[in-house]
């Protein structure tokens, strides 16, 4: 950094390490990153694989279809969060009126204001986001097995699940494990959804790792410490990285 | 089938709710229970918004930030990943690596250095910076995209126009560009597509409203205090997000296939 020689006050070494190690707001932030990016990543797993196997028959109007589920992830991040947060709205929103429309509400709740249930429902928010990625990934992958399987499985009385059980599970392991950890990833540095929609609040409850550098970065301009917290992020990473290599075979 | 239908409403339904709440008088938009349907059809919120917010502005940077990253993007990539499928020279696993590499860094880490960079060339709050920052993301990525994309066409066109006294460059030119069409266009919008809704970079380099793109402008508009900005900042949603949404739904077809082709291995 350009320093005027008359402030540096010398390398403060790994300060702002001790400084991430006892800071309550990081562990807390970290502790939200595994659930967010858990509950994001496995929640849109089954609904892409759900609708990766809808597409993955004939039927009229696939393509439009196939179109109308590229949506959620054609629309730009901020546009979402905006969407879900109207949804989320505590006076005017939809999930309220719904809710209290099928009987389980009956008061209005002030959804992304609950330290309990925020950080959920932001993953909720990313799930519908990134269920698209995992469909068109897992389409393509389902697509890749010769339909000559599952008709001789028929042959020998194979129901639906032990077809998919024995044939489409084992032959797509190694491309669904490659989805998952890419998308697993991306998510960990994902700093914009909840920065977004709830800016980490309340009380850190939607703070994760990511955002919380991105913070420290915009409001403390503590650009020293927002350093030593990126690295930190950025060695998690490495380590998923590694695994996603190594696990997964990936050639580079 | 009832899947079908469910697929449908779990993608449709809350962006058609998005749209439709942008067609109602604010008057209407503000009520509990809200009304799905509105009762009055208005644009009103749409030329509010073109005409007494900075939205044109923005629209037109996020245009020309969006194009011209494309635009640089493309030409580089496409001679430096010709130029990694085709050639062995040394350090090229290294190269290759690095590619990798850089597009799992966590963008959050590396907004501060930008920051710092932009500074020192007194670039910070012009679009300028944003170009710049978006093609060093770009860059690698497309070449990834690409380098995969031009290793699965096969070499005999080139050594055969070769053979016939075309210079490497110009094979490149006449023989392989034509063939690559789908995977250059699809990185292409693939570009073009993140520039358009990046955020986190241009929050932090911009801070004047008319060096705004329309990320950080619907960002501005969302922590406003004033209700009524609930107005201006869905019409302004739909109208950033209707062209990507156009491209996706109706060139998806090009995007996946040019983009699959080559980018995921093993």
């Amino acid at each position: 950094m350009s320093i005027p020689r008359e402030l540096w006050k010398g390398f403060i070494f790994l300060d702002n390490y001790k400084k991430a190690f006892t800071d309550r707001q990081f562990y807390q932030a970290l502790g939200n990153t595994v659930i967010w990016v858990g509950e994001s990543v496995i929640l849109q797993f089954v609904i892409g694989l759900g609708t990766a196997l809808v597409l993955n028959q004939k039927f009229r109007g696939r393509a439009i279809v196939r179109g109308a589920v590229m949506i959620p992830w054609a629309t730009p991040l901020v546009v979402t969060t905006v969407l879900w947060s109207w949804i989320y709205h505590p006076n005017i929103g939809v999930l309220n009126d719904l809710l209290m429309r099928l009987g389980v509400l009956e008061v209005r709740a002030s959804w992304l204001a609950d330290p309990n249930l925020a950080l959920h429902l932001v993953a909720l928010t990313q799930v519908w986001t990134g269920f698209p990625f995992f469909a068109i990934m897992l389409l393509a992958a389902l697509q890749s097995i010769p339909t000559d399987m599952y008709e001789a499985a028929k042959i020998d009385g194979a129901s639906i699940s032990q077809s998919f059980k024995n044939i489409t599970i084992p032959l797509l392991k190694g491309q669904i494990f490659v989805v998952i950890m890419l998308r697993v990833i991306w998510l960990s540095q994902n700093a914009m959804t909840i920065f977004l929609m709830t800016a980490g609040g309340p009380a850190g409850s939607t703070q994760v790792l990511a955002s919380y550098t991105f913070l420290v970065t915009l409001t403390h301009l503590n650009f020293g410490y927002a350093s030593a917290l990126g690295v930190i992020l950025f060695l998690i990473l490495l380590l998923l990285i590694y695994i996603y290599i190594k696990v997964g075979r990936v050639e580079i | 089938m009832l899947s079908i239908l469910l697929v449908l409403v779990i993608s449709l339904a809350p962006f058609m709710w998005l749209v439709l709440s942008t067609l109602k008088p604010a008057r209407e938009m503000f009520t509990f229970p809200p009304t799905y349907l509105p009762h009055v059809f208005t644009l009103e919120n749409y030329f509010n918004l073109l005409s007494k917010t900075d939205f044109p502005i923005w629209f037109k940077n996020s245009l020309i930030v969006s194009t011209a990253t494309t635009v640089i993007a493309i030409a580089v990539c496409i001679l430096g990943a010709y130029g990694a499928s085709r050639f062995r020279f040394s350090g090229r696993n290294l190269f290759l690596f690095m590619l990798f590499l850089t597009q799992m860094f966590p963008g959050v880490l590396l907004v501060i250095p930008y920051i710092e960079i932009m500074r020192s060339f007194g670039l910070i709050d012009t679009l300028a910076s944003l170009i710049i920052t978006y093609c060093t993301f770009a860059i690698p990525l497309c070449s990834w995209i690409l380098k995969g994309y031009f290793d699965s066409l096969p070499r005999d066109l080139e050594e055969a126009a070769m053979v016939d006294g075309c210079s490497k460059l110009g094979a490149l030119r006449r023989v392989v560009l034509p063939l690559s069409v789908p995977g250059v266009a699809a990185t292409a919008i693939f570009i073009f597509i993140q520039s358009w809704g990046e955020a986190m970079f241009a929050i932090l380099l911009t801070n004047t409203s008319s060096n705004y793109v329309l990320a950080i402008g619907i960002y501005t508009l969302s922590v406003s205090e004033f209700e009524w900005s609930w107005a201006n900042l869905l019409s302004s949603g739909v109208v950033t997000a209707l062209p990507l949404v156009f491209i996706f739904v109706f060139l998806q077809k090009y995007l996946v296939v040019g983009l699959t082709k080559g980018a995921i291995k093993g």
